[in-house]
């Protein structure tokens, strides 16, 4: 079993960097941000929360778009010194900030389910935006993990005979994502790095409750 | 896929001090998760008295086997006996298999006993989930240690020399099994944890009806 975490250097050389990649992080940086408020304020719609629950919520996801903006000047500070690795480590530290939303979110929806009463399924839409809020988060994780672990965090699958993809895009690890909420586990992609095992496992469990609470929504627990 | 190429064998049997060290430590951490699982399994649901008290039975049994086993494991431990100290596990693991069965079964029998209010009134479901991730991830690290040329295929990218899995390696195995009802990323060689890792699925499967069946009695009652 090789953990990638030690085996051999993943990230180039400053002067191999291409200005794409750069770019690209920056651009998944602001695309996951977006998701991520949006899918905010679709569980703040759902309207289902106390006053403490929903000014907490509002609280993290504040404090989650204040860090992101100042962060967001820090990442455009270092991509415009062409350090990528520094970029990465500021994302990780927006992204440790939305999780720690996502976990509140998600403990909210668990406590207030009880206080539900809906007539349409698209009463529902309140759970889409926390699934969507899940499977945004640990896109940025799975791409900023990929980045900075030695050799790679996963190994995705090639045509035979072609090029082996070495890093993935952006549409790559919302794919690893998304599969990991919908199917509660790793698909096509292999892991080869421990703490991506830890953050996957982490998603799991967020996406097993939210299926928890829409199932009890579903059967009307209301 | 082209990660994926078969596990050169990896010389499982020679360990270093810390090496067995470690066995120690990752077997006693399972220990804990199985009884602060059990603990919060006892504490959440609604067990008869005489259920209770089995399974409390269990519970301080279960600490007097690990102890047993812990006392063996130093002792083949310092004898460099490494295939014994994992003999010394399976007994532990074994009694651990009988106390899941029977918070299973306990479980099982009294879903329809229970009325929460709340979602989270479930946690002791959440606590069997945990119990039988704790012992099987026990089982496939020792299974795959005792087995010549190890019960496990796991993903090594191409050109690169395979490390010795650790205990979060099994973890991720038993986790992925108990979510997703079935083996993943890691191909398995041996018949015996094939029938294992079915067993975990059917228990994994219980969890889940008894989860359902709450919470329709939730919206029942």
């Amino acid at each position: 079993m090789a953990d990638a975490d030690h085996v051999d250097p993943g990230l180039p050389e400053p002067h191999e960097y291409r200005r794409l990649d750069l770019v690209e992080v920056l651009v998944s940086m602001v695309l996951i941000f977006v998701l991520d408020v949006v899918a905010g304020f679709d569980v703040q719609l759902g309207e289902v929360f106390t006053k403490f629950e929903s000014n907490a919520l509002i609280v993290t996801q504040v404090g989650a778009a204040l860090t992101f903006v100042v962060l967001a000047g820090i990442a455009l500070y270092f991509g415009l010194h062409h350090n990528l690795h520094s970029l990465l480590r500021t994302f990780a530290v927006y992204l440790t900030v939305a999780t720690v939303q996502v976990l509140v979110t998600i403990a909210f929806m668990l406590t207030s389910n009880h206080v539900r009463g809906h007539d349409y399924l698209w009463g529902l839409s309140d759970a889409v935006g926390v699934y969507l809020l899940t499977m945004s988060v640990f896109a940025g994780w799975y791409l900023v993990a990929d980045h900075l672990t030695q050799g790679g965090a996963f190994a995705f699958p090639s045509r035979s005979g072609r090029r082996v993809v070495r890093r993935g895009r952006l549409v790559d690890y919302l794919f690893i994502s998304f599969n990991t909420n919908s199917t509660f586990g790793p698909t096509t992609e292999l892991i080869l790095s421990r703490k991506v095992k830890l953050l996957m496992m982490l998603q799991t469990v967020c996406s097993l409750v939210i299926l928890l609470v829409l199932t009890a929504r579903l059967l009307g627990r209301t | 896929m082209n990660a994926k190429a078969k596990t050169p064998a990896v010389p499982r049997t020679a360990y270093s001090v810390r090496e067995t060290v470690g066995m120690v430590v990752g077997m006693s951490c399972i220990f804990v998760l199985n009884v602060v699982a059990c603990l919060q399994l006892d504490l959440g649901t609604t067990f008869g008295p005489t259920l209770d008290h089995v399974l409390n039975w269990f519970l301080a049994l279960g600490a007097v086997v690990f102890g047993a086993v812990v006392v063996a494991s130093v002792f083949f431990g310092a004898r460099r006996d490494h295939p014994s100290l994992l003999r010394a596990f399976v007994v532990y693991l074994g009694f651990a298999t009988v106390q899941v069965v029977a918070n299973v079964a306990a479980l099982l029998g009294t879903a329809k006993f229970r009325h929460d209010s709340y979602l989270w009134g479930l946690w002791d479901i959440g606590a069997a989930y945990l119990m039988v991730v704790a012992i099987f991830t026990g089982w496939y690290w020792v299974l795959d240690l005792l087995i010549p040329g190890g019960a496990f295929e796991f993903p090594v990218p191409e050109g690169r020399e395979p490390e010795r899995p650790r205990l979060i390696d099994y973890m991720f195995i038993a986790f992925n099994t108990n979510s997703t009802f079935g083996p993943t990323a890691e191909a398995v060689l041996s018949r015996r944890v094939k029938v294992l890792m079915m067993f975990q699925t059917i228990c994994s499967l219980f969890i889940l009806l008894v989860m359902v069946a709450r919470i329709v009695g939730m919206s029942g009652g």
